[in-house]
């Protein structure tokens, strides 16, 4: 084994320059002047262009706009998609617990990263770390606080976006937090339910990931 | 790498491509679509021009320094947990991913797509050793249950129609034929995999960047398969072709763009998962262990020589096959080999000899539909001309089976050609010769043969254009 | 319906300064000893503008046929040859954007390191197709003298691929009042010419081939014109072959024989 590197590393070592540039211009990229509005906008035509369902709410302390509470909204949909099992992320676990209680025909709410119950439920609830406007795409940072499988195996997802944690493309996103100094196991960027046309190119929502995507897009900016 | 087969036959395949009406009408109707879908992303010649001029560049800088990469990516993929593991050929590739899959004693594997596992056979070697390897991507999925190859590096069952895709679920999942379309057919293969994604021992994938500076493997997808092969089971074992490192977390930015766009005409995939290491210290999930099993399979010789070295720059779009059209009429499968289209053209001869694959390099009209699409301006025409060189001899030889096409009577043809066309005496008694009887020449004169089956024989001309002009005093200077 | 991407960002091309007195005419091969109309009538076209034409009687072919069968050695033997004769710093038109393409992209790279590499790129500098010549630097315009008459138009993809021509050829025919275009289904696919390619790969290209054939005959034009004689010679001979009504000829004809 260690042959085979040494042999490929010494075979490529032997080959002469090639073709190289030195530098590139990265202004096709960089240069976006949406004003956050603008963004806003953007995330939500892309995001449900690609069948994303994305509902403007606010925090339940946020009173300064006439926009619903995303635990009401939440609860709402639950409701309305029969919704009876849903797996939350740990740091809303107890700020819907306490949101919820008393309230009648809310969900169970589920705390777990146990493999088998994760592919039972009905939904799962994550944060988002930000969201991309040019894409639509929400950004998941899973760790330690939420599984990796919580936006992926229950049949919907549901996730949580602060429009002031939009960045026009990932581009941005990524050289303006400087993730390559910190990248977790895992980093997915989520842009709609599942999605194939690997049959005649015929779209279909929902094949191995979850078929319905909920984005609770909380207006903080 | 030796010749363990007869060559590839590709013009019986490509014989049975074109005479296959309903094949070609799935062709043409899925290529029209993603050419269609294609164009609508890139709208804005500038910055078409712009991002595909950023993504050539960061492919041929990365190249320009790949060993160098290589070790730095080993290097930070380690720090961050990932095994990493070299294979020169498909037989070191194959018994490292066996060795790992028998230590732990896992008998089934789920695996996302991965055009370099399709290279290794993986599938069937893993069945021979008693351990059962499942394609999870809608298309692969199908073509496996079909026991064919991809005819497509992106779309592998498009020359399937809905009927045959429900014919065959039918007589290999029991289900009805009657009624399925591709809604229903989807919700069987959802039902059937999502079961084996819960109790796989081991999932394999492909990587699309794998990232030096980080340690990280990106991999984008839409269904969410691969997601599942690289999440749920314990264990994930990532397999990649050592040519497609990136130097930077960033790199991956503008090629991700220009790949999903010119592959299937999306802003982004669904899923764009970037993995940088098994669960660690507090998380919850995810893999105990990643692999990642870098393979050269003739690459590096591919490497050796500057001007084919721009073959690795492709990250796999497949946008030159969507638009080629000599693929939309022969399909993926004439090609033999892993990779069709214009990119297996001239990828396919020089990992596995040109003698092994002697009609790539002249399969192709050179109409350059290829080279415009392609996202980092690969010089896929060029590259097929060159290929020509060396299959006749006049290459540097840097090709495996350079001069295994040569031929005296044609070399001898194209001398005497040149030797007339160099000459202006020479050219003006010849000319007068054809001008004069070239119409006698016979419709079943060897090379006229082939053009007269449905064309009509070309006539020359009473008078060249060198003796009108004269006649016309057009000055001679 | 749309097959194929928009164009690239047209390709900057340096005009020459000043008035254009002179050119040289590159006949091709496929011209010279089966289409002289077309040279005939670049002649034409381009001394009613009041420019004189040089044809320099040594020429013969661009080299391409070898260039493209794996015998660079031969296509630089015979490319060589016209190198002398087109010393002068003028335009070098050309009726053929497939010739076209193989000087200006091509010959820098067959004589990379080789003794004449400096003289190919100058000449490829100057190389003209023959629309684009009329349009960009002649910029002419045509009076049309013809009957009403509905063609249709055949782009060479080497004139498109390898020369950046985006629609210089409809330009000139839209200024040719009683000329209506209708388009190709698929005008940006390639008619399965490709020189020996037609011969090696008979069947694909038959296939390519009668494809464009029912192309053209769908627009209901009365005839196909094209850029390019290899085209033309592969589609007339299937349009003839199949006993088609569809007639075909060069865009330097038709542009002459209604202009004159």
């Amino acid at each position: 084994m260690s042959d085979a590197r040494a042999n490929i590393l010494r075979r490529l070592r032997a080959a002469p320059a090639g073709l190289t540039q030195p530098y590139s211009d990265w202004s096709v990229l960089r240069d976006r002047d949406w004003s956050i509005d603008d963004q806003v906008g953007l995330f939500r035509t892309m995001a449900e262009s690609v069948n994303a369902r994305v509902i403007d709410c606010v925090a339940p302390e946020d009173a300064s706009r006439p926009l619903p509470s995303w635990d009401s909204v939440l609860a709402e949909d639950c409701a309305a998609r029969g919704v009876r099992r849903l797996a939350v992320s740990a740091p809303l676990a107890a700020p819907l617990q306490a949101l919820w209680t008393g309230s009648p025909n809310r969900p169970e709410i589920i705390l777990t990263a146990d493999r088998d119950t994760l592919f039972s439920v009905d939904a799962g609830l994550t944060t988002a770390r930000g969201g991309i406007a040019e894409t639509g795409s929400l950004i998941l940072w899973p760790g330690p606080t939420e599984p990796r499988m919580l936006s992926l195996v229950p049949p919907r997802h549901i996730a949580l976006l602060r429009t002031s944690r939009l960045h026009p493309t990932l581009w941005h996103a990524m050289t303006e937090n400087g993730w390559a100094s910190q990248m977790p196991t895992n980093v997915v960027l989520v842009t709609g339910p599942s999605k194939t046309s690997d049959i005649e190119q015929t779209l279909v929502f929902g094949v191995h990931g979850p078929k319905d995507l909920l984005i609770l897009l909380i207006n903080d900016h | 790498m030796s010749h363990s087969s007869a060559p590839h036959d590709f013009r019986a395949g490509i014989d049975a491509g074109l005479h296959d009406t309903t094949l070609r009408a799935n062709f043409r109707r899925a290529m029209d679509g993603l050419m269609t879908k294609r164009a609508r992303q890139f709208e804005d010649p500038q910055e078409w021009t712009r991002l595909r001029a950023l993504g050539q560049e960061i492919r041929q800088r990365a190249l320009s320094k790949l060993p160098d990469l290589l070790e730095r990516l080993e290097e930070n993929c380690t720090r961050n947990g990932i095994r990493v593991h070299w294979a020169e050929d498909v037989a070191q590739a194959n018994a490292i991913i066996l060795e790992i899959l028998q230590q732990r004693g896992i008998t089934t594997v789920v695996k996302g797509k991965s055009m370099v596992s399709e290279e290794m056979h993986l599938n069937a070697f893993l069945g021979g050793h008693g351990i059962r390897a499942l394609e999870a991507d809608l298309g692969e999925y199908i073509i496996q249950l079909a026991g064919q190859m991809p005819c497509h590096i992106v779309m592998p069952a498009i020359h399937l129609n809905k009927t045959q895709i429900a014919d065959l679920f039918a007589d290999k999942l029991g289900t009805s034929p009657d009624g399925q379309d591709a809604e229903a057919l989807t919700a069987i293969a959802r039902e059937k995999l999502r079961e084996e994604f819960r109790t796989a021992g081991a999932g394999i994938s492909g990587v699309n960047f794998p990232v030096a500076e980080t340690g990280t493997l990106c991999l984008i997808e839409n269904e969410g398969n691969g997601r599942m092969v690289t999440t749920v089971p314990p264990v994930h074992i990532a397999v990649t072709g050592i040519e497609k490192v990136v130097e930077n977390l960033e790199d991956v930015t503008p090629l991700l763009r220009l790949l999903t766009r010119s592959a299937t005409g999306q802003p982004i995939t669904t899923y764009v998962n970037m993995i940088s290491g098994p669960r660690r210290g507090a998380d919850q999930d995810g893999p105990q262990e990643v692999h990642l099993v870098l393979i050269d399979f003739g690459r590096s010789r591919v490497y050796a020589d500057p001007e084919t070295r721009q073959t690795l720059q492709c990250i796999r779009c497949a946008a030159c096959m969507n638009h080629c059209p000599v693929y939309v009429r022969v399909g993926g499968h004439a090609y033999g080999g892993v990779y069709p289209g214009p990119i297996g053209k001239i990828l396919t001869p020089q990992l596995n000899g040109l003698a092994d694959y002697p009609d790539h390099p002249s399969a192709s009209s050179l109409c350059n539909a290829c080279v415009e699409v392609c996202p980092v301006k690969i010089p896929i025409a060029q590259m097929l001309v060159r290929l020509r060189n060396e299959k006749a001899g006049q290459g540097t030889g840097a090709v495996q089976d350079a001069g295994s096409g040569a031929s005296r009577v044609e070399d001898a043809a194209w001398k005497a050609w040149a030797a007339t066309y160099s000459t202006p005496l020479a050219y003006r008694v010849a000319s007068a010769a054809l001008t004069a009887a070239g119409n006698a020449l016979p419709a079943s004169a060897p090379l006229l043969k082939a053009w007269t089956s449905v064309r009509k024989k070309p006539r020359f001309a009473a008078q060249s254009l060198h003796r009108t002009l004269k006649e016309m005093g057009v000055a001679d200077e | 319906m749309t097959t194929g991407p928009p164009p690239s960002a047209p390709v900057f091309r340096p005009l020459p300064t000043g008035p254009v007195t002179e050119v040289y005419l590159f006949g091709t091969c496929l011209v010279d000893l089966f289409t002289p109309s077309a040279g005939v009538s670049t002649v034409r076209l381009l001394q009613r503008e009041g420019v004189r034409v040089i044809f320099p009687q040594g020429q013969s072919c661009c080299g391409q046929p070898a260039y493209n069968s794996g015998h660079p050695e031969e296509a630089r033997t015979v490319a060589r040859a016209q190198i002398p004769l087109f010393c002068k710093d003028i335009p070098i038109v050309i009726p053929s954007g497939s010739c076209g393409g193989m000087i200006r992209q091509h010959w820098p790279h067959l004589f990379a390191g080789q003794p004449e590499e400096a003289a190919a790129r100058a000449i490829a500098a100057r190389v003209w197709e023959l629309s684009e010549f009329l349009v960009h630097v002649l910029k002419v315009s045509l009076e049309d003298h013809g009957t009403p008459e509905t063609v249709t138009w055949h782009s060479s993809c080497h004139a498109m691929r390898e020369m950046g021509l985006t629609d210089e050829p409809k330009r000139l025919l839209g200024q040719l009042k009683n000329v209506t275009v209708a388009p190709l289904q698929r005008e940006r696919e390639c008619c399965g010419f490709g020189g020996t390619f037609a011969v090696r790969h008979a069947d694909v290209s038959a296939a390519m081939v009668a494809d464009k054939c029912a192309d053209i005959e769908g627009t209901g034009a009365a005839t196909v014109l094209g850029g390019d004689c290899g085209c033309l010679m592969n589609i007339s001979g299937a349009l003839e072959h199949k006993g088609s009504a569809v007639g075909s000829q060069h865009l330097a004809d038709y542009l002459w024989e209604r202009t004159k």
